[in-house]
Formats: structure tokens, C-alpha cells, sequence
């Protein structure tokens, strides 16, 4: 079993997902980028209220409590699990089995932030995330949620130009494949190692004046291209 | 290099994950790292403890921190060695040292290169590589392409990442201290009265506990920064796609192997093609349970499969509720059906006959238009502009040009007043009579504000030539007498009176038509 950072969750009709859990950098970025937000909002409302004398400050202290304990909250049942701080970095909270967050879930992972926090910025936390499998903090693991990463977009959507010719034997899922990602990436390989990777399938190349070019029209005849 | 050897599983990353899955490597190889690692921070760490001198050994940690370089390179060492399943012992890690430190640039990583923010990006160029100049400039450039600002905020996020470890490290021993001696110590190091008796163990403190975040985060950083470079190269050289190939390669060799037996003397491409037929059964059922099928090893039964879907299909997030608001009327009974079935049967009588009537306008409107066609469609066709009959002027520069100021023979009347000598008025008479003729008969657009050379030019487009060139001649001649005062000569006035008729020609038909009227 190959080193990866991912973990499979099986849906009751037998589809396996993969799921990929965001680890301590991207999440201590997008935690970052969530502090200076309120950061900002909280010295907004300082200004704003200090005009009306004490009776503002406390209101202002009765805000920023409000927004220290539910601005993530309120994010993550609202926007899909994203805080702005997770939006930028492309990740997301959810259920262990990638169902979407439960307003309980949320409430729990938010509030044992105070735990995770302890000794000192997130020093539990981070502990948790470096140990844990899933990259999971102390209120993660109570709140049974995980932070994952958004999938890629298919990487260089192109349309296979290549004029389709049917495959002489039957190829299994992950060799069609490597063919169709083959033909997609033809834009970011250079000629040369397209050449040498087509020679790589030896025998499905042979007597072939130009491997990659015959390669890239199986995969247009393995999308379902038309003559 | 065998890719296949790979202890990692090749796919294509986001830089994120592949930073992630540096420390998931860690996590996985962190026995085969920590012994060396540690070892070689004490032999960096203790003669900087032990030769500093003592007013210094509060910048023993930035010394430490300054040879991170040095470890991050066996740490290097030992990493790329695990990811493709070679245990290095501490003896191997320990040789290689003298090596890392000549041939890996150590130096200038040690110097110039000492605050690059990518440096655990680049460090596989210079150590895996051994790149040097402009191969090596080139390769970064490579390299920073995509990934370079992915490096950068790894850099920026463990050093943050460190610091919650000092700090961490330090609030621990304030949370466990019954007597509050370590939160007076920090009081006083704000206040500035160094206790000289403690002053020498918390220097020793705080460097213990910077000592102790590197070990915990360094490695993790040079992890990622190394799963970034192999996820590039991965991206530049499709690395994923090469294993994948050389699989498929060696699944057809073994197709041809074993039926190279049975059929040598056909044709490669037609033995492929019957292959297929006869072993593709059994390798697609070999593939079936391969762990890259995307679905699941193990299943529900179909009724537990069956009463989870519905479990899940019931949750919240699966069912579209909205809430709308609307205005609905209070009594929402169904219309009383009229009861006055006399005053419905008047409505449609009055209704039916009006609808008859409506028809009977609407073929009169027809005929009608029939017959009134001819006059109807004369009101479609564009009006022509008609232009405004506009009143001469009476007087022109002091000239009254009414045609009843004229008299009937004005050549002869002229004529008679040259002979008499009246020069001015002969000319004056002439040229009133050519401007009545334009004025009345042609009916040029003659405004009160006009000069003689205004006139010339709005008759030029619609007079003969001969015409234009008579008024030409008497406007010109009118000038130079009116205003130079100067007499023409006789032969230049005699075509004036002999042309008259000519030029006046049509004024008598305007002439008549006035009497008429």
C-alpha cells in the first residue's frame, strides 16, 4: 500500500470516494486569513461604538464575543463548510464521511477550539493535526468532522483533437486512464518525453511511425470520439 | 530511479496536498529520522552552548537556527532514501555527512542563500540533482513556475508553526506551576531586574525549547518542501502516466509471451487482436478487484444498502424545503353559481347580438376600404415637401424691386435715361428689373440680407449660361457705378439694352399672369 494522504469512504450503493484531508499548513493559513478578517471587523465595531462611551464598549465586548465563537459556526452551516479563510486555500469542513457539516457537529468543533487552543495558539491542535490520521484537531475528533481538500477541477480540460482509432485489446479502467490523461497533458509534456512515455506501452506501439500521436487517438476513440 | 519503487502513491496533486503529503511522510518515516536528526543537533548545539561565551548565549538559538541548512540536508537524505524503501541506518546517514556538506552548496545555503524563503523547494535541485550554474538557474525557473508561492507560504506557516511550539512549551510550565514563581520570572524579564542566579537556566530554557521546536517541525518542513519538488516533476514529467504505461507495457508482454507459445508464426497485431478474445476474460476479472476500481472491496446487503439510502435521502440536506409567503383571501369558497338565471340568459342575448354587430362593422369597414382604396392609399404615399411660398423682399439695398415700381419697357426706358445722360438711374433701372425677374418669376430664395455677390450666387445653379453671364455683366457694371462712381463706356452698356428682351424674356409671361389675376 502506497503512501497517500487520502482515505476511502463507501456509499451504500458500493461507490468508493476518496476523500483527501487538508493538513497543518493550509489550515493554519486559512486560520490566519479568518483572524485578520475579524481582527478587522472587531476593531470596526471598537471604533463605531467607542462614540457612545462605556455603555458602547460593552456592547462592542458583547459583539466580539458574538463573532469570536460563531463566525465560524455561521460559515460553516452557511457556505458549505467554508469560512473565507478555508475559500481561499480551497478547503472545507465536513462530516467524516464527507456529508455535509451538522449544525451540532459545528457547534462542537468550534467550541472545543478553546481546548485546542491551550497552551498556547493551538499548541493541542497542533500536536493533534502532526498525530492524527486524518490531519484532525482535538474538536475534530469529538465533533467526528474533518477538513478536505476541494478536488481539483479535471486538470486541462481540452478536447482530444486526435482522430479516434479503436484499441486492439481491451484495457482495463486504470490503463484507459493513463491513456485519456496522456492525451489530455499533450500541452505540458514536451514531444520528446511524449515519445519515450508511448514507447513505455511496448508492445501496443509496436511498428507504429508516431507512438504518441497513435496513443492519443485510442484515447479520443476511448472518450466516445466519432470518426 | 525506479519509479515503480516509489514508496508514495504517484497522482496528480494540488500543491496543497503534496504539501500535505510531505508531512503524512514524516509521520510515516519519523523513526528513521528522528535519531540522526537529533544526534546531529547536539553535535551543533552543544559546543555553540558550551564555546559562546556567557554574555552571548541568548543568541544560541539564532546560531542553531542559522545551520538549519545543515540538517535540513540529512534530513533530506534520509527522506529521499525512505520514498523508495531504503532504510538508511545512523551509520550510513552519519557517512553521507561529510558528502552532504562538500557537494550539496552547502555553503552559499549557509551565506547568501540563507533567508530564501523556497528553500526547502529548491534544496532537491542542488542535493538530488546536483545541478550547478546555469543548469541549475534554469531549473528553478522550471520548477518556480507553479509551486514557487506554495513554497513561500510553507515557509511563512512553519515558522508559525514553530513558534506555537516555543510558546506552547513555555505556557505549559505557567499552567503547571502551583507557586507562580515562573509567571513572577516573567514579570520580571518585562521589567528589566535580571535575577543574575536564574538568568543562566532560563537562557538554558529557552534554548532547550527552540532546540525541541526544531526537532518536532523541521523535518515536516523539508518533507513538504520535497513532496512540492517531486509533485512538480510529477506534473513536468508525468510520472503517473510513465508507471501506469510501464504496467500496461509489461501486461502485453506477458499476453504475447504466453501465446507466443501457441501461435508463433502470427502476426504481432492479429495476435494481440485474438488475444483479446481469449485471455481478456480472465484479465478483466483480474482487474476487477484491482484497488484501483472505484468501487468498493466490501458492500451492504441490498435492503440494509437500501434502508441507508433512505436514511440519508431523508437528512435535511438532500431535501429542498423552502418556506414562501403568499397572500391568500379569507374565504376561498368556489364562486356561488348565479342563481338569476333570467339576467344570464339577457346578458347573453345582449352579448351575442353585440358581437353580431361588431362583425357587420367590421366587413362594412372592409367594403368601404375596398372602394376608397384609390384615396386611402394617396395618403400612404409620402407627402412631398412643399416648400413655403416666400414673400420677396420689397427693397434690396435701397433698390425698390416691387415689380409695379418698374415701368413696361424698362431696355428702352433705360435707353432713353443713358442718352439723357442719367447714367445712374439707367443702370439702377436695369438691375432692379433683373432682380424683380429673379425674385418673382424664378423665385429665388432672395432674403433682405443679401449683397449683389450673394445674388450671383444663388442664380448661378438655376440661369442659362448666356443668362448668368448678362446678370454677371450688369451687377458688375451696376457696382462700379453705384459705389465706385465711375461710368462705363458706351460699348459696355449697349449689349445691356440690346440683351434685355432676351434676358427678360420670361417676365412678360409673369407679367401677363398678374394681370389675369
Amino acid at each position: 500500500m502506497r503512501l497517500d494522504t487520502t482515505y476511502t469512504v463507501n456509499t451504500p450503493e458500493g461507490i468508493a470516494l476518496e476523500l483527501s484531508p487538508a493538513g497543518p499548513v493550509p489550515r493554519t493559513l486559512a486560520w490566519l486569513v479568518d483572524l485578520m478578517i475579524r481582527a478587522g471587523i472587531s476593531l470596526l465595531i471598537i471604533i463605531v461604538l467607542a462614540f457612545m462611551g462605556n455603555l458602547g464598549l460593552g456592547l462592542a465586548m458583547i459583539f466580539i464575543f458574538l463573532l469570536e465563537w460563531f463566525y465560524p459556526v455561521w460559515f460553516e452551516l452557511r457556505y458549505q463548510g467554508q469560512t473565507p479563510g478555508k475559500r481561499l486555500l480551497n478547503i472545507y469542513v465536513a462530516q467524516l464521511d464527507a456529508s455535509p457539516i451538522s449544525p451540532a457537529a459545528s457547534v462542537v468543533r468550534n467550541l472545543l477550539r478553546v481546548v485546542d487552543f491551550l497552551p498556547f495558539f493551538y499548541g493541542f491542535g497542533l500536536a493533534s493535526t502532526l498525530i492524527s490520521k486524518r490531519f484532525q484537531r482535538l474538536g475534530d475528533l469529538a465533533a467526528n468532522t474533518v477538513v478536505l481538500h476541494k478536488s481539483l477541477p479535471v486538470l486541462n480540460q481540452r478536447d482530444l483533437s486526435a482522430s479516434p482509432e479503436p484499441a486492439p485489446l481491451i484495457l482495463s479502467l486504470p490503463e484507459q486512464q493513463a491513456l485519456i490523461l496522456f492525451a489530455q497533458r499533450e500541452a505540458t509534456l514536451t514531444p520528446e518525453r511524449q515519445q519515450e512515455l508511448a514507447l513505455f506501452t511496448e508492445n501496443l506501439v509496436k511498428n507504429k511511425t508516431d507512438p504518441a500521436a497513435y496513443l492519443r487517438s485510442l484515447a479520443s476513440w476511448l472518450i466516445g470520439k466519432q470518426a | 530511479m525506479k519509479l515503480s519503487d516509489l514508496s508514495i502513491q504517484v497522482r496528480q496533486r494540488s500543491a496543497w496536498e503534496a504539501i500535505d503529503l510531505g508531512f503524512a511522510l514524516v509521520r510515516q518515516h519519523w523513526q528513521a529520522l528522528i535519531l540522526p536528526y537529533f544526534l546531529l543537533l547536539l553535535l551543533v548545539a552543544l559546543p555553540v552552548w558550551l564555546l559562546l561565551p556567557e554574555a552571548y548565549l541568548p543568541i544560541a538559538g539564532l546560531v542553531v537556527w542559522w545551520f538549519k541548512p545543515l540538517f535540513d540536508r540529512l534530513l533530506l537524505y534520509i527522506l529521499s532514501h525512505q520514498l523508495f524503501n531504503e532504510q538508511t541506518s545512523l551509520a550510513e546517514a552519519f557517512s553521507a555527512l561529510p558528502q552532504l556538506i562538500r557537494h550539496t552548496g552547502l555553503f552559499s545555503g549557509l551565506t547568501y542563500r540563507r533567508f530564501s524563503l523556497s528553500r526547502s523547494y529548491v534544496l532537491p535541485i542542488w542535493q538530488l540533482e546536483g545541478l550547478r550554474g546555469k543548469p541549475l538557474r534554469e531549473r528553478k525557473e522550471l520548477l518556480f513556475l507553479q509551486g514557487h508561492s506554495n513554497a513561500l507560504w510553507l515557509t511563512i506557516g512553519c515558522i508559525h508553526l514553530e513558534f506555537i511550539v516555543v510558546l506552547s512549551l513555555y505556557t505549559l510550565i505557567l499552567m503547571f506551576d502551583p507557586t507562580g514563581a515562573a509567571w513572577e520570572h516573567i514579570k520580571s524579564m518585562f521589567r528589566g531586574d535580571v535575577d543574575i542566579d536564574t538568568q543562566y537556566w532560563r537562557m538554558l530554557l529557552d534554548f532547550g525549547f527552540y532546540l525541541l521546536a526544531l526537532l518536532a517541525i523541521e523535518p515536516f518542513y523539508v518533507a513538504a518542501g520535497f513532496m512540492l519538488y517531486i509533485n512538480r516533476r510529477t506534473q513536468l514529467e508525468a510520472w503517473d502516466i510513465e508507471i501506469a504505461f510501464r504496467n500496461l507495457g509489461e501486461r502485453l508482454n506477458q499476453l504475447t509471451k504466453a501465446s507466443a507459445a501457441v501461435v508463433p508464426s502470427l502476426a504481432l497485431l492479429l495476435m494481440l487482436t485474438s488475444l483479446c478474445l481469449i485471455v481478456s476474460p480472465s484479465v478483466y476479472a483480474q482487474y476487477a478487484e484491482s484497488e484501483h476500481e472505484f468501487l468498493a472491496q466490501e458492500r451492504l446487503a441490498p435492503e440494509q444498502a437500501a434502508a441507508k439510502i433512505k436514511e440519508v435521502m431523508a437528512l435535511d440536506e438532500l431535501n429542498n424545503r423552502t418556506k414562501v409567503k403568499t397572500w391568500v383571501a379569507k374565504n376561498s369558497q368556489e364562486p356561488k353559481p348565479s342563481k338569476d338565471q333570467f339576467s344570464e340568459g339577457v346578458i347573453q342575448l345582449i352579448a351575442s347580438i353585440l358581437k353580431s354587430l361588431l362583425w357587420i362593422v367590421v366587413i362594412v369597414v372592409v367594403i368601404l376600404a375596398l372602394v376608397y382604396r384609390q384615396k386611402i392609399l394617396s395618403y400612404l404615399k409620402p407627402l412631398r415637401h412643399q416648400a413655403k411660398p416666400t414673400t420677396p423682399p420689397e427693397v434690396l439695398f435701397g433698390l425698390d424691386i416691387r415689380p409695379e415700381s418698374l415701368p413696361e419697357d424698362i431696355a428702352g426706358t433705360a435707353r432713353r435715361l443713358w442718352q439723357e445722360g442719367q447714367t445712374r438711374e439707367a443702370l439702377s433701372l436695369l438691375y432692379r428689373g433683373a432682380l424683380v425677374i429673379l425674385t418673382h418669376e424664378e423665385h429665388l430664395d432672395i432674403q433682405a440680407g443679401h449683397t449683389e455677390g450673394d445674388i450671383l450666387k444663388l442664380a448661378q445653379p438655376t440661369t442659362a449660361a448666356d443668362r448668368y453671364q448678362y446678370l454677371r455683366t450688369l451687377t458688375k457694371l451696376w457696382q462700379t457705378k453705384a459705389y465706385a462712381h465711375r461710368n462705363p463706356s458706351q460699348q459696355d452698356v449697349e449689349p445691356l439694352f440690346t440683351g434685355w428682351n432676351q434676358f427678360q424674356a420670361p417676365r412678360l409671361a409673369l407679367s401677363t399672369e398678374a394681370v389675369q389675376a
